[in-house]
């Protein structure tokens, strides 16, 4: 997990959720990219951050689109941001005794009830659903330390995407192997905003 | 035919020929192999045999024309072969599941009924003896909290199905911690069908099923009606077994979209009735009713009050 | 007690409880150094460099070990010598602190750099400042950077094998002009007029080679040496915060500027983007 670092946090609104990720790419100390995509569109309103090693982030993807594509041709409806839990979860299990080096945070909303939902998952797929927010990556307890300051119920997106930004920066900011820039998404019922954070780059 | 394949001989010194030969041998093997087992080994020897004698006389192109058309003549033969064993009648029927479709109709009446609030399923259940314990055995099965099914045909197949069918409603429960929605626990059963149509050492289901489901997502009911086949199609209400055409057509005549779940069950009695024989008791008829509540066979007491407010 | 048994220590005799050590394998190299080395607590019978291996083989399952992350340069031109250092503390990847001083002030004319333990780079360049002044009192004149790097060399060096960890630049001006010195805890030591210590250095010797020059000019060489350390706490995980700069000169040193590598990082962006245009 500490190979090539990541941070990844992901929080409930007022009939809104927010995802948002650093951008790093490294070898250990060595940073090689500030532009590394950690956070996946699965449908229009749900999306998967993965943070863990890059390799295996981009294996999960990969597969998770591939699985999930076929259950929307199959059943010809939207997924559940709670039926793609218990995909991403089997697809971790499946490699109980080997697994992805990758702890998913999925954030979305239920296409039907637009009911917001978040989730985190430990790297063979043991979930995690909260109401308030769920982190995971190399400075987990960062950023734990600054939800729980900062986060609080019934935010409207534009204060949301502040504190889950400032959450994360802050964070990043006390971790070594993570950071150099930051990407934000708001989901809305029915617009996703996306927002590039400056950052520092050390 | 993709083990048919034609080489050019490029000269006709003895040693290539000797090559080609020897090609020629493994593509007819090859054929003989893809094709039929039951072809003698000493058949295809003469064969061989004959193609090396009169290549050795041939000049290069007369060879190859030689070749293609005696591999051709070949094929032509262990095609023809090969077709005589299958199921297949001109008529492009398949016999196997016309048998199975007969058992079908020959079965015990089930009815079908989707009301805008529910489903209904209905179905005789004649015993041959009247020692047999009657609530023993149950030809309305739930398969999972949201579905249910009934058949028409012969009963044990129907064991074989709801074994499977449950499995498979609880693996989708297994992979996606959510009910099976109705259309593809149907389209699993369906598959189940079509393979024992396709199978070797199998024959099709002697029966058809009806599934009655509730969509939780959707929240409205589903009428499946499944065949021998692998076919299966969404209704507002149908009848299959013994004198369907009869039910059927009654069921044209007393079908109305805004039929509430509680009038559904009492056409689907009077359907049953239409071709009843005897009388009519809580212990001969089965009913199982389908609402958001989930599926949930009737008890013989409640069947009896259905069948007294008919009366 | 409980400690010594899970790192497996066998004390020879610690029932004798611990005494202020008389090494019996000191040696009588520099009696004032050692001086401050006597007030170490050790058990006795103990003998540091064969006891302590444990912790730091790197096969050991429990070590001693210290971080290298930072990143320090020093060189030296034609108007003296620059030295510029990073201000990040790590433990592992958590970043203790964005506001280290790596650079420490022995005396007007003498600098030394911190890579590797603060504690023992800061405890050893404070008895080297002690050693330089009762040097300057006995010999009425500055140490030179020679001999001051010299006396730090040798005092690391008796602690040879017992877990040191200091990688360090020793920098000054003495009647020979500026002067550069790198010393570490191996006891090695060397002159040049380039060094750059600490995990970030291959990313600051990178930009350093391709722009130095002997006969920079004084706002060249700060540049460049600030413009290293950013590029290395751009790359390296375990550098960063802000770039300290200290300029030496014929008249001591002088402290040049404290800038956060984030307003560089923006800064350096905008200039690139002008230059491309």
């Amino acid at each position: 997990m500490e190979y090539n670092g990541a941070a990844i946090i992901a929080m409930t609104g007022k009939n809104c959720v927010a995802i948002a990720a650093d951008r790093r790419y490294g070898v250990q100390a060595q940073t090689v990219a500030t532009d590394f995509q950690k956070i996946f569109e699965m449908g229009p309103r749900l999306f998967v951050g993965l943070p863990g090693l890059a390799t295996d982030v981009q294996t999960v993807s990969q597969r998770l689109k591939f699985r999930l594509n076929l259950y929307e041709l199959r059943e010809n409806r939207r997924i559940k941001p709670k039926t793609f839990m218990s995909m991403v979860s089997n697809l971790l299990y499946e490699r109980r005794f080997g697994p992805y080096f990758v702890e998913p945070v999925i954030a979305g909303i239920d296409p039907k009830t637009s009911q917001p939902y978040i989730a985190s998952m430990d790297l063979i797929g043991c979930p995690m659903v909260t109401e308030d927010f769920v982190v995971s990556g190399t400075c987990s307890e960062q950023m734990y330390g600054m939800c729980e300051s900062l986060w609080e119920p019934d935010l409207e997106p534009d204060d949301l995407f502040e504190t889950i930004s400032q959450a994360l920066m802050n964070a990043v900011d006390r971790d070594a192997v993570s950071g150099w820039g930051g990407i934000v998404y708001v989901i809305e019922k029915d617009k996703v905003t996306i927002r590039e954070l400056k950052a520092r780059m050390d | 035919m993709s083990s048919v394949k034609t080489r050019k001989t490029s000269s006709a010194s003895s040693t290539e020929t000797e090559d080609t030969l020897s090609l020629i041998r493994k593509d007819i093997l090859d054929i003989k192999k893809s094709l039929d087992r039951t072809v003698k080994n000493d058949e295809l020897e003469t064969i061989v045999t004959k193609i090396v004698e009169k290549l050795l006389k041939k000049d290069k192109e007369e060879q190859q024309k030689f070749i293609e058309t005696e591999v051709e003549k070949r094929c032509e033969n262990l095609k023809e072969l090969h077709s005589k064993e299958m199921d297949k009648i001109p008529s492009g029927k398949l016999v196997q599941i016309e048998y199975a479709l007969a058992a079908v109709a020959a079965g015990a009446p089930s009815v079908g009924i989707k009301a805008s609030n529910g489903v209904v399923l209905a179905t005789e259940k004649k015993q041959k003896s009247i020692l047999y314990d009657e609530n023993s055995i149950h030809k309305i099965e739930m398969i999972t909290k949201n579905v249910g099914m009934v058949y028409s045909g012969m009963g044990p197949d129907y064991r074989v199905l709801i074994r499977s069918a449950r499995k498979l409603a609880q693996n989708y429960y297994l992979a996606y911690q959510e009910n099976i929605p109705t259309a593809q626990i149907v389209h699993k059963i369906a598959n189940v069908m079509q393979e024992y149509t396709q199978s070797g050492g199998v024959r099709p289901f002697g029966v058809s099923l009806l599934i009655a489901g509730w969509d939780d997502d959707e929240e409205r009911p589903y009428l499946y009606q499944c065949d021998p086949s692998g076919a299966y199609f969404a209704w507002k209400a149908t009848a299959m077994g013994k004198n369907y055409v009869n039910g059927k057509t009654f069921l044209e005549k007393r079908y109305s979209d805004n039929l509430e779940l509680e009038d559904a069950v009492h056409t689907a009695i009077l359907t049953l009735k239409e071709s009843f024989e005897g009388q009519m008791t809580e212990d001969n008829i089965e009913i199982g009713i389908c609402n958001k509540d989930g599926f949930r066979r009737l008890s013989p007491a409640e069947v009896k009050d259905y069948l007294a407010s008919v009366q | 007690m409980a400690l010594a048994d899970v790192c497996g220590l066998r004390f020879n005799s610690l029932q004798n409880g611990f005494m202020s050590g008389n090494r019996s394998d000191s040696t009588h190299l520099l009696d004032d150094a050692l001086l401050a080395s006597q007030s170490f607590t050790m058990p006795t019978e103990f003998d540091p460099v064969e006891n302590l291996k444990q912790f730091t083989d790197h096969k050991s399952d429990v070590k001693i070990h210290f971080d290298h992350g930072t990143t320090t340069l020093a060189f030296k031109f034609q108007h003296g010598v620059i030295v510029a250092v990073d201000s990040r503390a790590t433990a592992g990847s958590y970043i203790a602190s964005q506001t280290v001083k790596k650079v420490i002030e022995i005396n007007p004319y003498l600098l030394g750099t911190m890579a590797g333990g603060a504690a023992d780079c800061s405890y050893w360049e404070r008895v080297l400042a002690k050693q330089c002044r009762i040097y300057e009192l006995r010999n009425k004149e500055r140490i030179s950077v020679a001999a001051a790097s010299k006396l730090l060399a040798n005092i690391v060096y008796n602690y040879k094998g017992m877990g040191l960890s200091m990688g360090t630049m020793v920098c000054g001006w003495d009647k020979r002009g500026p002067g550069l010195y790198y010393v570490d805890s191996d006891g090695e030591r060397m002159t040049n007029n380039i060094f750059s210590v600490g995990s970030g250095s291959v990313y600051a010797y990178g930009v350093l080679d391709s722009g130095y020059k002997w006969d920079l000019s004084v706002d060249e060489a700060r540049e460049l040496g600030r413009r290293s350390i950013y590029h290395a706490t751009h790359r390296d995980a375990y550098s960063g915060g802000v770039v300290n700069l200290y300029h030496m000169k014929e008249t001591g040193w002088e402290f040049v500027s404290q800038t956060d590598v984030k307003d560089l990082h923006y800064q350096y962006q905008e200039e690139k983007k002008k230059g491309s245009s």
